[in-house]
């Protein structure tokens, strides 16, 4: 039976909830000595003279200290962001005698009579590089967390390019070589190399651009603030400790020796002695001191005692014969799912089969699978997918904030702590209640801050265990605790999208008909269970005859966590691929094949647009011999549509401005300018002169960042507001003010002959607040209720994805040449937006097809894959012209008459490029990543 | 504790780990991998000398990467070490590390890397990768570390013939720097107590045409599985039908041993020879000869001879254009890329 499915699913059942706070070790508080201020980093021995942003500075900084540290802390400019810490990335790109450098890697000592420029000084105050104009415009930018790093580089470039070339365009291959040393998670790089030509060729010299995001000039200044910046009075500093073991009991923790520490204000743990854990970086205990060096020390102090047990870290092993149980009861095992998690039984350490075949006839699919294998009618495969991580940039940050209530309360009240929190979180609504509920305060008593947030891709969905551990520690210490996990920690705990091994079987009638599929999945979500890959093969070739099983194989290694399109790649590449030799066996190309088996409209009319593309009409002609084979491939997937009801936003209106609010975030995925074009839309005004509010979650509820519902789900309630604000002021002008004929138009109220604009309407009434909530659909809904809050609608997101890849037989190397994708999602809110969307989906499909992978030590089970070297996503020379198209067609069931695309768009691409290499090789890659290692092995 | 010695001879005296760049350095001290007290070159003079003259090209070893990679004395004269220079790392990377910190870095192995980790190179007593995962590591066996060497530029020197100088002024020839790999903790054999204070190359070879070339998965900025580097010397021939023959050729080879790889019998099949394609790829293939992999490494053997071919044949092209039959034009053969659409 599966664990009792709260609001959430998940949240009762993660390991963050399961292994609680096993013993509050009252390790009690230092005296409270506040910390006052950021604490600077001990041995400061060197004094530095230099030159920051044009001003001569003096600074006492330690002999190892890093650049970015200096900056960020003792000289306030936060701007420049640590995120890898290997030089890998870029984000800590500044400037030093206008030469880009990594400041991560960087000595401050180094600096001692020199410039440095960081994104703050890359410009006059209150002036933009052409550059940052550039990137505003072309919206080459999604989190922005790596937006700084990117803009000094390219400030740089384009400097030097305009010295030597003036105007003259630099090719694509040029500005790649310029940004080898800069990754972007979100995958904005496309529209990063629009902006660095654009730039150069002198088109954005001038001007002060309303960009298509509203925040993005905050974003390319480096003035937006992410949880990593914000500083809050007297906070202390966390780590945690974290068993290097994957399977094991820990006897014994002795924290006296810790807690005795100068500078150390609380201890906590969450394992018993006695107690287990079962994946190594699993958290043990962790520790708050006034600054990073004590922390560290402290939690060196901390000597934990182990008795190793044996473990298994993958599929195949888990299932072995003998193998270790990972949980002694499996009901024990937490869900990783996003909602609620399908049955199943358990056998040692796998549990299932969870069948997605609901309403389907999984035993007719069986007979007809048999048949068709007799009679030469059937295709098959098996394949393997490997973990991917999410690697947002910014790391899962927190600052808690515990206050216990005043000693001097007021007779008769009860004493009441509050919980404040900072959190890198893509749910900060959510995540509100959640913190409430599991340490049992009011909700009006807990707060979260979420201001930017730097990526999230589904890591950040739920309370993890950084979050526990900041908010105990504070409660300890009565001080607020900031805990940021370093890159390899993020790497190995920071969520992860789960392993599969696939079965698939495809039968096609004599006519060429879907017979039947057969689809079953073992998935490993680490410690969890939920992964769950039936649900999405079921969306994509409607029939009853399918049996979709998914098995779960627990392993010790760290829980998975929703990770865009959760199930959607990896059930896709499979059934995808399949597909492809369905089509081929039957001698007929991939579309005509699925024209007769896909019934959505949409995609049907971008199957059109596909075949209209020279890369699909001259792919006969492509090269398929040789050194350098080239070949096409295509592939589909289909993704939920999910509303969010409980949207709300609030709009406060007055002569100063118009602010439209709610408990949202925005991380990356450009939900502020949604709410801020559904409101301006209505006022006739442009969508940056509406100021929007997010990140509180004092402020009306707001959705979650996840399930591609934020757009449906935020729009229409934002429009609403807006709709109620006209209404409310046309109504206030008769009746309060006594203006005739007074009728609403774009801009403002029109009377007496003339437009009196909104600013000074409100002038006249006064301030103005409404509230516009998320109506019900239209079209209704696939099912009644809604499961974890969250209605289910009768569409279907549909995506297409093309792709031309070239494969290098001499070095086993695949590169996608380009890639075309078509999204039938109905109306698109914002299009500029979305295609940006789209383009990042389809870079991380990339990585996902072509280089990540986790890599765990098989002796230790510890992580191996520790820097963004060794954890490879696609930099931005791995990255093709991609072509987006919107079949916009109108989705007439539901409001605003669109739904979400965040995930159908990365969904497909894997499958689409093993398809590709099919084309191009006659080898079909059945493991993922398309290594080089394994297209060299097949060749011989 | 920190010091900023201002000669080389009191930096040789300080105590301490050197840092010159600290490309490398730091990620180490910030993981805690190397402490100890620091000796920061950052103020100490005479690491920058860039002379040539008839005795050949005289680099100190506090030149940065970028440097090499631009400076035009050094792609007109030796080619193929502006190409390895200008290969490796990123833009920001080389911008700050340096020749003499590139050389002498340690390996990238992610057990070496990993603090938990206590491998033979940190004075354990095996190396870890063995049993584990050895999916990046050598193809080559060549000693208890199954690291391969790090250095791109160290490959370059060794293809170039180069002397490394001391601070003790005696000098020393790249294998004798990078020393045999006996000792899993030494990833060089810089004696103790001595700098490494410039590198010095034999004077260019004029017809020389070069090339450095990496395999990798990605398209830049990714350490490489198999990285070479080729130096060509063709005469064109003479008549009306013009023969040519690679008159002498050097090639080595990294990312396959602990210490890159000199290959004496690619040169030899080479030398002497008309630069077919199929002369190209016979040689290419004998680079990888005498390869011992380990069991997750026989992949790199597969590679060896693409990447080999790969860069012998841009060193050849370069001087020696291919013919390109133009085919018919045939309407949609090429499919053309993505339209950009106005951003």
């Amino acid at each position: 039976m599966s664990d009792p499915v709260s609001r959430r699913g998940f949240l009762r059942g993660t390991v963050a909830g399961t292994a609680g706070v096993a013993t509050l070790a009252t390790v009690g508080p230092r005296l409270a000595e506040a910390a006052s201020q950021a604490a600077p980093p001990t041995r400061d021995i060197v004094s530095v003279a230099c030159t920051v942003n044009g001003r001569s500075q003096a600074v006492t900084v330690g002999a190892d200290e890093p650049v970015v540290d200096m900056v960020r802390e003792r000289l306030g400019l936060k701007g420049t962001k640590l995120s890898c810490g290997s030089g890998t990335c870029g984000a800590c790109t500044v400037l030093v005698d206008g030469s880009p450098q990594c400041s991560c890697l960087l000595p401050a000592v180094a600096l001692e009579g020199r410039s440095l420029t960081t994104v703050e000084g890359i410009a006059p105050q209150g002036h933009l590089h052409p550059v940052q104009r550039a990137f505003m415009a072309k919206d080459a930018l999604q989190c922005g967390y790596c937006t700084p790093g990117f803009v000094v580089e390219a400030s740089a470039f384009h400097d030097a390019w305009r010295a030597a070339h003036g105007t003259q365009e630099p090719s694509r291959d040029e500005v790649a070589q310029a940004l080898a040393g800069h990754l972007c998670r979100c995958g904005a790089y496309e529209a990063i190399y629009a902006a660095v030509q654009a730039a150069c060729r002198g088109e954005h010299d001038r001007g002060d651009p309303l960009p298509p995001r509203v925040e993005a000039r905050d974003k390319v200044t480096g003035a937006a603030r992410y949880t990593v910046d914000v500083q809050v009075e007297g906070m202390l500093r966390g780590r945690i400790l974290r068993s290097p073991h994957a399977a094991a009991v820990l006897t014994r923790l002795d924290t006296a020796a810790a807690q005795a520490l100068d500078g150390v204000s609380a201890v906590v743990r969450f394992v018993d002695d006695g107690g287990r854990v079962r994946y190594a970086d699993q958290e043990v205990a962790a520790v708050a001191a006034r600054d990073e060096d004590t922390a560290r020390r402290g939690l060196a102090l901390l000597l934990p005692e182990w008795q190793v047990l044996p473990h298994v870290l993958d599929i195949a092993s888990a299932q072995a014969e003998g193998a270790p149980l990972v949980w002694e009861l499996p009901k024990d095992a937490p869900s990783s799912a996003e909602g609620a998690t399908l049955s199943g039984k358990w056998n040692a350490n796998v549990r299932g089969p969870a069948s997605s075949s609901i309403l389907g006839k999984p035993g007719r699919a069986d007979k007809k699978i048999e048949r068709a294998r007799t009679e030469g009618r059937l295709q098959s495969g098996t394949f393997q997918t490997q973990v991917q991580v999410h690697g947002a940039l910014e790391p899962h940050a927190v600052i808690a904030w515990w206050k216990d209530a005043p000693a001097d309360l007021p007779r008769g009240e009860l004493p009441r702590p509050t919980v404040e929190l900072w959190v890198s979180t893509q749910a900060v609504h959510d995540l509100a209640q959640d913190v409430a509920q599991r340490w049992k305060l009011r909700q009006q008593d807990v707060r979260v801050h979420a201001e930017h947030v730097g990526g999230g891709f589904g890591a950040k969905a739920s309370l993890s265990m950084e979050l526990v551990a900041a908010v105990e520690l504070s409660r300890l210490a009565q001080a607020p605790v900031r805990i940021v996990p370093d890159r390899a920690e993020e790497l190995s705990v920071g969520g992860n999208r789960p392993s599969h091994e696939l079965q698939v079987e495809v039968a096609a009638t004599a006519d060429g008909a879907l017979d039947a599929v057969r689809s079953v999945a073992h998935g490993s979500s680490g410690v969890a269970v939920g992964a769950v890959t039936g649900m999405i093969a079921r969306l994509l070739y409607k029939s009853d005859d399918k049996r979709l099983e998914d098995y779960d194989v627990v392993t010790n290694t760290p829980p998975s966590r929703p990770m865009r399109g959760p199930g959607g790649p990896p059930a896709i590449f499979a059934l995808e691929q399949v597909v492809d030799q369905v089509a081929r066996s039957r001698g007929e190309d991939s579309i005509t094949l699925r024209r007769r088996w896909d019934g959505h409209p949409g995609r049907l009319r971008l199957y059109d647009w596909i075949e209209s593309l020279p890369a699909w009409a001259g792919r006969a002609g492509l090269p398929r011999e040789g050194r350098y084979r080239q070949g096409v491939g295509l592939a589909c997937a289909n993704w939920f549509v999910f509303i969010d009801r409980g949207a709300r936003v609030q709009i406060e209106a007055s002569s100063d401005g118009i602010v439209a609010a709610s408990a949202c975030q925005d991380m990356g995925n450009g939900s502020r300018t949604v709410v801020a074009t559904a409101v301006s839309e209505v006022l006739g005004l442009r969508p940056t002169d509406i100021q929007v509010r997010f990140g509180d979650s004092r402020d009306v509820p707001g959705v979650m960042s996840a399930g591609s519902r934020t757009t449906a789900s935020m729009g229409p309630a934002a429009t609403e507001a807006a709709t109620e604000l006209v209404e409310e002021l046309s109504e206030l002008a008769r009746d309060s003010l006594g203006w005739d004929d007074v009728i609403a138009v774009p801009g403002g109220l029109q009377h007496g002959g003339s437009t009196v604009p909104w600013a000074q309407v409100l002038a006249a009434t006064g301030p103005v607040t409404t509230l516009g909530r998320r109506r019900r659909d239209p079209g209704g809904y696939f099912i009644p209720f809604a499961p974890s809050g969250v209605n289910i609608g009768k569409d279907l997101a549909a995506a297409v994805q093309l792709t031309h890849v070239e494969v290098d037989t001499w070095l086993g190397k695949t590169r996608v040449l380009g890639a075309w994708v078509g999204l039938a999602a109905g109306r698109i809110r914002v299009p500029t937006l979305a295609r940006s969307q789209v383009e990042g989906g389809v870079v991380q499909g990339i990585g996902y097809a072509l280089y990540e992978e986790r890599h765990l030590d098989p002796v230790t089970g510890q992580l191996l894959s520790r820097n963004m070297d060794d954890y490879r996503i696609p930099g931005i020379g791995d990255v093709p012209p991609i072509e987006v198209r919107f079949d916009d067609q109108a989705l007439d069931g539901v409001l605003d008459g669109g739904v979400g695309i965040g995930e159908v768009c990365t969904i497909p691409t894997a499958a689409s490029i093993a398809n590709a290499v099919f084309d191009a090789t006659g080898w079909r890659p059945a493991t993922l990543p398309i290594r080089p290692d394994r297209v060299l092995e097949a060749r011989s | 504790m920190i010091s900023f010695p201002k000669t080389i001879a009191s930096a040789q005296a300080a105590h301490g780990v050197v840092r010159a760049g600290g490309t490398d350095l730091q990620e180490r001290r910030l993981q805690g991998i190397t402490t100890g007290d620091l000796v920061d070159l950052r103020d100490t003079a005479g690491l920058d000398r860039l002379e040539l003259d008839e005795l050949g090209l005289h680099l100190g070893a506090g030149l940065t990467v970028q440097t090499l990679a631009t400076e035009p004395r050094i792609l007109e004269g030796f080619p193929g070490l502006a190409q390895a220079a200008a290969g490796l790392a990123t833009p920001q990377i080389r911008a700050r590390g340096t020749l003499g910190g590139n050389v002498l870095q340690e390996v990238r192995c992610w057990y070496y890397r990993s603090p938990r980790q206590v491998c033979a190179k940190k004075g354990g007593a095996v190396c870890l990768s063995r049993q584990g995962d050895h999916l990046y590591h050598s193809c080559f066996d060549l000693g208890l570390c199954a690291a391969p060497h790090p250095s791109t530029l160290a490959l370059a020197l060794l293809v170039y013939e180069a002397e490394a100088e001391l601070s003790s002024g005696s000098r020393l020839e790249i294998p004798a720097l990078l020393g045999d790999g006996h000792d899993p903790r030494q990833t060089h054999a810089l004696p103790p107590g001595e700098l490494l204070v410039a590198l010095h190359l034999p004077p260019a070879v004029p017809g020389e045409s070069a090339a450095y070339g990496r395999a990798t998965s990605r398209a830049q900025a990714e350490w490489p599985l198999v990285e070479v580097i080729v130096r060509l010397w063709i005469d064109l021939g003479k008549g009306r039908h013009p023969v040519a023959k690679i008159t002498d050729a050097r090639v080595a080879m990294g990312g396959v041993a602990n210490r890159p790889l000199h290959l004496p019998l690619v040169e030899a099949a080479l030398i002497g020879a008309e630069p077919t394609d199929e002369v190209l790829a016979t040689a290419a293939a004998r680079a990888a000869e005498g390869a011992s992999p380990l069991p997750m490494t026989a992949y790199k053997v597969k590679l060896i001879p693409g990447i080999v071919r790969d860069v012998l044949t841009r060193a050849r092209d370069a001087v020696l254009p291919p013919v390109v039959e133009l085919p018919a034009a045939t309407p949609g053969a090429t499919p053309a890329p993505p339209t950009k659409e106005l951003r």
